[in-house]
């Protein structure tokens, strides 16, 4: 049945018809929505769960992991400054191989502080053994929370599972979602019950042990990035059944009017719906671009990236989130991909967009769309990312300097 | 596409109201999206709300640059240059705006050429459920104008006052609140917003600046005071001096210090520095704080 729902009850929709059984919880904006709910179908005894509070996202993350390894099938949830403050312990929830999956509501990082979103927070984690499946809209956040417990309870993964959507955008826009019957979701995803690496009185193990010698803690680290490559096909594995119960296909990236594209945009998250209607805008215009979507971030799906970017004239990546000094944090990464393509695009060319939540404008994609031309035609290639920023956009900024009292600022 | 933006105040049941008219349509048959927008939550602040309703999947997300339909809960906004309402309105735009000033010096006051409705929602409101909340009047209003059914708004709404806690009896009197203003509204022709109207704006290679002026601060000192508080609120508390017994309680519990102490002991509103939130009126022992409307800020 379709409803009409946001992003965050998506969310916590999909927390419910999982059946799961602990929640470890910390507010934050634009996350809050999500706890308040699950919280208050505890109450109304809507959902057998137990939720706690905790004094702070480190200790929350503690408890997740915790909570997972006596058995219990948990979800936690936290945003920007929240999941930094986390940091630590999501390091040591994945090397406890705890299956927990956290929905990461992306806000912008301070300093300065915002709202807003942009993937500085959960791209922060993309080293810390957690996947990441990013989503674009509200159906694909409900879809994807399920397949994440499915993924992360799998013995060829046993990680823990970031589910990332977009602050605003899709956490408070509200969009109709199909809300799968809960005879389906439990057949798909049965009860969870580990029947190894967990705590059991009877069975006394030791977790979370120092290892002091370097091949060991070599051995268990490895360890952690094959599992992660594993959930490559395992989510494809999965998907597949995903589709036969509920209709729904989800791969490891989405494209759209790629085949017959010479130029191509890609994206991750809510922003790439604005993506996709600037391709219809430039397609309307005789452009031959399409789009590239990728969902799955961690682990980076390196071999089909290189097989849709394969025979393009050129690619232009959009990173809504910066690594200062370096520039988009997923262009390398793409960039790598390809290297060894015998059919690699001429060129592959870092933007950045859309910080803070600033709205990616037609003017911006045209602008992408311009430069990839140039690059493809007279060898022109930028050597640093290409910042989207427009006049406009300097103008607004120039009028909030003016009443901050730095008078006019001249230059740009 | 029809696109529809509120316009209000926090309190004033916007983002309710937006989903009532998302659900709405959505129970019409339509594909929605709808979507609040708001900094800091506070009671008072500006905040707006978009809804976008069409017969083919929605390409589009965040704020709406071309409306269809406005709607202004709170005329007091359109006196903001920051938070102006009217920047989405296109020469085929319907407005509409609640107010107890007249149509003809709401089009003077502010230049508008456009299909406009103007409606004392407010008094509409506090006639019939004995509160001053609007959002239901102006969700029903921006239904009317949509050219939904009754009997779906209806429903709508109560699904939406049940979802946020609201009495069995404060729902019974919104929905009889909502059916007057259906009666009273008349249908609009709303155009679909097939061609949006786009403001192109070239790419700059920004450069580097000294810290002083790239680092986030503010050297301007006192600039709060460019920003008349006051103007947040459509109501102001009137104490009535017979019954004070200079307990000072309002004084104290006052969220932004608007109350000061005069020589007698009695305590003074700053009009200029009060938003309106009704705290005071509510913790006053006495019971001799009123809120009276305030009119043509």
């Amino acid at each position: 049945m379709k409803q009409l729902i946001t992003g965050n009850a998506a969310v916590a929709t999909a927390v419910k018809l999982c059946n799961v059984e602990y929640i470890p919880a910390y507010p934050i904006t634009p996350q809050t929505e999500i706890i308040e709910l699950l919280s208050r179908w505890i109450n109304e005894e809507k959902m057998d769960a137990k939720f706690v509070t905790y004094d702070s996202e480190h200790s929350m993350i503690s408890a997740a992991g915790a909570a997972s390894l006596v058995g219990a099938r948990t979800f936690t949830a936290s945003s920007s400054q929240g999941l930094l403050y986390a940091f630590e312990m999501l390091y040591n929830v994945s090397g406890w191989r705890a299956p927990i999956v956290l929905a990461n509501v992306s806000r912008a990082v301070a300093s300065p502080i915002t709202l807003e979103p942009d993937h500085n927070d959960v791209l922060a984690a993309r080293d810390s053994g957690f996947l990441q499946i990013h989503a674009e809209t509200c159906q694909e956040v409900l879809d994807s929370v399920i397949m994440a417990y499915k993924i992360s309870e799998d013995n060829r993964v046993r990680l823990p599972v970031i589910v990332n959507l977009d602050g605003f955008y899709l956490s408070y826009t509200r969009e109709p979602v199909d809300i799968p019957a809960q005879e389906l979701v439990s057949q798909f995803l049965p009860e969870y019950k580990p029947v190894f690496g967990y705590l059991d009185g009877q069975n006394p193990i030791s977790m979370g042990v120092t290892v002091l010698s370097s091949n060991a803690y070599s051995y268990f680290k490895y360890q952690l990035h094959l599992a992660s490559l594993n959930a490559l096909n395992v989510h494809e594995e999965i998907s597949q059944q995903f589709e036969k119960l509920f209709g729904r296909k989800y791969g490891l990236v989405d494209e759209y009017m790629l085949d017959d594209a010479d130029y191509v945009i890609v994206m991750t998250n809510s922003f790439a719906t604005m993506g996709k209607a600037a391709i219809n805008r430039l397609r309307g215009e005789g452009k031959k671009v399409g789009l590239l979507r990728i969902r799955m971030i961690r682990p980076f799906p390196k071999k089909i990236i290189a097989e849709k970017l394969a025979g393009k004239k050129a690619v232009g990546v959009i990173d809504q989130n910066i690594s200062v000094g370096s520039g988009g944090i997923l262009y390398p990464e793409i960039t790598s991909a390809l290297y060894h393509s015998n059919e690699r695009p001429k060129s592959i060319i870092s933007f950045i967009g859309g910080l803070g939540g600033k709205k990616i404008s037609i003017s911006e994609f045209r602008h992408i769309l311009s430069t990839l031309e140039t690059s493809f035609h007279v060898d022109k290639f930028p050597v640093q990312s290409v910042m989207l920023f427009t006049e406009d956009d300097w103008g607004s900024v120039k009028e909030m300097l003016k009443i901050a009292g730095k008078g006019e600022v001249s230059g740009n | 596409m029809i696109t529809v933006s509120l316009f209000g105040r926090g309190g004033q049941g916007i983002k309710t109201a937006s989903h009532i008219v998302g659900d709405a349509a959505f129970t019409s048959g339509n594909h929605v999206q709808d979507q609040p927008l708001y900094g800091a939550e506070r009671r008072g602040a500006p905040i707006s709300a978009y809804v976008r309703i069409s017969q083919t999947p929605i390409l589009e997300r965040g704020k709406i640059t071309n409306s269809s339909l406005v709607v202004i809960a709170d005329d007091s906004l359109l006196d903001s240059i920051v938070d102006n309402p009217l920047q989405t309105v296109t020469d085929s735009t319907v407005i509409m705006i609640n107010s107890s000033k007249g149509v003809s010096e709401i089009r003077t006051r502010y230049n508008i050429n456009n299909v406009l409705a103007v409606l004392d929602l407010t008094k509409l409101t506090q006639d019939i459920t004995h509160k001053s909340i609007p959002g239901v009047a102006v969700a029903s209003t921006t239904c009317k104008l949509l050219g939904f059914e009754f009997d779906v708004i209806e429903k709508s709404l109560r699904a939406e006052l049940k979802e946020i806690g609201i009495h069995q009896e404060d729902i019974s009197r919104n929905v009889e609140l909502a059916r007057s203003c259906f009666n009273q509204t008349t249908h609009a022709k709303i155009e679909t917003i097939t061609k949006i109207k786009i403001k192109e704006s070239p790419i700059i290679d920004p450069i580097y600046h000294h810290p002083q002026i790239s680092t986030c601060t503010i050297t301007a000192t006192g600039n709060s005071r460019l920003r008349e508080r006051g103007a947040w609120s459509n109501f102001k508390p009137v104490i009535d001096y017979e019954g004070c017994t200079k307990c000072m309680i309002c004084y104290v519990y006052c969220p932004d210090s608007a109350f000061t102490i005069d020589v007698k002991g009695f305590p003074v509103v700053d009009y200029d520095a009060c938003k309106g939130c009704n705290i005071c009126k509510t913790e006053c022992p006495t019971k001799v704080i009123s809120l009276v409307r305030r009119e043509n800020k």
